[in-house]
């Protein structure tokens, strides 16, 4: 079974991990990767597979980390609980955002997403009684979980790589099935062309807020990882740059394809910490990045590796190029 | 009336100019090459630390600024027409975004280490005085800025109506294939629109800088609000753009009067989203006929 392979996989690397010994700061760029991984396979959802451009996922990242960091640091909720609320909320807020937004297509959703994601991160600043403001919020490190007799403390950084890497796993194995699935086809058709999509019977109303609320409970799931992992948060923590950051993970690792995203979230996880020279320019070099890969390869590395002549025949029919022109206005 | 008010109006008109003046940058771009321009906030940025450059450390006169600037800045779009939008021509919606969101990314990071993170102390031409008139106190920046929009909005009306080259650019605005087909060189036009909206951008920068910071962070929020302004007025139009530039602004001091400053871009968001609901083509709308 393909999970079963995923959760031996995820397994595997996390036993290497533990094994080699890493130092504790290789292990926390681990986590990160696997968390960026996470952030980038929502972003993927909406994005490469709707063709949704919203660009409020630092702000769903927010409200999963703030939700899940609130209930545990000052309600002394446990971690599983507050990270599995904070998703909830992400995907509810999700859920809401996508509402109003149906009917608003390319530069209108764009504005409203992104001022979204800014009046959200001012509340953060403002409400300093429940978010503490400015200064952050400490959240304590999460306690260890017994469950059936068996021990498991998430303060490891072993132990918390794994949880990163299993969770990956089984959203891997679930994307893949959704891909191939009904709802699936229906985010593709959507993306396509929405009008034929909604002549064929797609319910544009339920596609867009599914895909919204997959999206944004991945954020959320990723930005409540990420807060307990830190042990701290701050409104500085969920800037616009954080979504152009995804966003560039996701189009330089290739929009359409799983695997693209996830090396995409690798590349640009691991690449500062290979170029640690040009830790100043990390920004412009992102940014010329993003633009090469606009050029030479506008599905991203996956698209470019995909397209090369001798990996042809294992192309997943469905993927038509549009005719040239059909959008243009 | 209380002549706070009619301080709040001369402020909030002034810096409603501002964003009428980046949303103009805005709606000509998306006029002639339909590409929406993430990075025209950061140019007002730019402008400022330009300025800065030119006035401060340069020492030159306050016209000789303004007029240094537009040069810069019209150079500046044609790179930026080169560099960024000609090598994506013919991509989609979010290939352009991208791109220029990307380029936003490198002039903001290029900015920092030309004139490094901290914000800069203003440059200005009246040295922070303020006018007392009849008991309502005027800055006469908010003035300046006031009156070099309607000096510069004059301008681009004349360009634009009683010029060859502001005939090619509406022809262009109006139908790309043929305009082509009509002889225009729609690529030229395409170079020209960049560099016009970039100068404005830029002049923007140099007149608001006094009233804010230097900053490297004031280009995402101000391209935010001009964004913003753009939809309301109407998305495309000129007289629209400035419209909701200078509601936007007044929105935003009034806001910040009656409430606190916390509140002030969220209030300016409600409008937002009050207009998407209730009049989502804008003041202004868009002639649909017009743009095929």
């Amino acid at each position: 079974m393909r999970l079963l392979q995923y959760v031996v996989l995820a397994c595997l690397i996390a036993g290497v991990v533990k094994l080699l010994g890493l130092s504790a700061y290789t292990g926390s760029i681990l986590v990160f990767a696997a968390i960026n991984i996470l952030l980038c396979l929502g972003f993927y959802v909406i994005f490469g597979l709707t063709g949704i451009l919203s660009l409020a996922h630092a702000a769903f990242m927010a409200i999963g980390a703030y939700t899940s960091g609130i209930l545990s640091a000052t309600y002394g909720w446990p971690i599983v609980a507050s990270v599995c609320a904070g998703t909830l909320a992400a995907a509810l807020a999700g859920a809401l955002l996508g509402l109003p937004t149906l009917r608003l297509r390319s530069h209108y959703l764009v504005l409203v997403t992104i001022a979204f994601s800014e009046v959200l991160r001012q509340m953060l600043v403002n409400l300093e009684r429940w978010t503490g403001g400015v200064t952050g919020l400490s959240v304590p490190m999460p306690s260890p979980v017994s469950w059936l007799g068996v021990t498991v403390d998430p303060s490891d950084r072993t132990v918390y790589l794994l949880i990163c890497l299993l969770s990956i796993a089984v959203m891997v194995f679930a994307l893949t099935r959704l891909r191939q699935s009904r709802v699936g086809h229906s985010f593709e058709a959507v993306r396509d062309d929405e009008l034929a999509a909604s002549v064929i019977g797609i319910d544009l109303t339920y596609t867009k807020i599914l895909a919204f609320v997959i999206s944004a409970a991945l954020a959320g799931y990723g930005g409540a990882l990420s807060a307990h992992f830190v042990g701290f948060i701050s409104p500085d923590y969920f800037t616009f740059d954080v979504t152009v950051l995804v966003l560039a993970m996701v189009v330089i690792g290739g929009k359409r394809s799983i695997v693209g995203v996830m090396t995409g979230a690798l590349l640009l996880t691991f690449l500062p910490e290979a170029l640690r020279d040009l830790q100043d320019w990390y920004p412009t070099f992102y940014g010329v990045l993003l633009l090469v890969t606009l050029w030479v390869a506008p599905n991203g590395i996956a698209g470019r590796v995909g397209s090369l002549s001798f990996l042809r025949k294992r192309r997943e029919p469905g993927t038509f190029a549009k005719p040239a022109g059909a959008m243009r206005p | 009336m209380d002549p706070i008010y009619l301080q709040l109006l001369v402020q909030g008109l002034a810096i409603g100019a501002i964003y009428g003046l980046v949303a103009l940058g805005f709606v000509l771009i998306i006029n002639t090459v339909n590409v929406v321009n993430f990075a025209q906030g950061e140019f007002l940025m730019l402008g400022g630390f330009v300025g800065l450059t030119f006035g401060a450390l340069l020492g030159f006169p306050y016209w000789a600024v303004l007029v240094c600037t537009v040069i810069v800045f019209a150079i500046l779009g044609t790179v930026f027409d080169k560099v960024i939008y000609q090598p994506l021509r013919g991509g989609d919606f979010a290939t352009h975004l991208i791109g220029t969101l990307a380029a936003a990314l490198i002039i903001r990071n290029v900015a920092q280490h030309i004139w490094g993170p901290e914000a800069r102390s203003y440059y200005e031409p009246f040295h922070q005085k303020i006018f007392d008139v009849g008991g309502v106190l005027i800055n006469p920046q908010h003035l300046l800025i006031l009156a070099m929009t309607v000096l510069l909005v004059a301008g681009l009306y004349y360009f634009l109506f009683r010029t060859g080259l502001g005939r090619l650019m509406r022809a262009t605005a109006q139908d790309r294939e043929t305009a082509r087909l009509l002889g225009v060189k729609v690529k030229h036009v395409g170079t020209l629109t960049f560099s016009m909206s970039l100068a404005m951008g830029g002049v923007a920068g140099v007149m608001v800088a006094p009233l804010f910071l230097v900053d490297l962070n004031v280009g995402f929020i101000a391209g935010l609000k001009a964004f913003i302004a753009t939809i309301i007025g109407g998305w495309g139009s000129i007289p629209g753009a400035l419209a909701g530039g200078l509601l936007v602004g007044l929105v935003e001091i009034f806001a910040t009067h009656f409430f606190t400053a916390a509140f002030k871009d969220p209030v300016a968001f409600a409008v937002l989203m009050l207009f998407l609901i209730v009049r989502p083509s804008g003041i202004f709308s868009e002639r649909v006929g017009d743009k095929a």
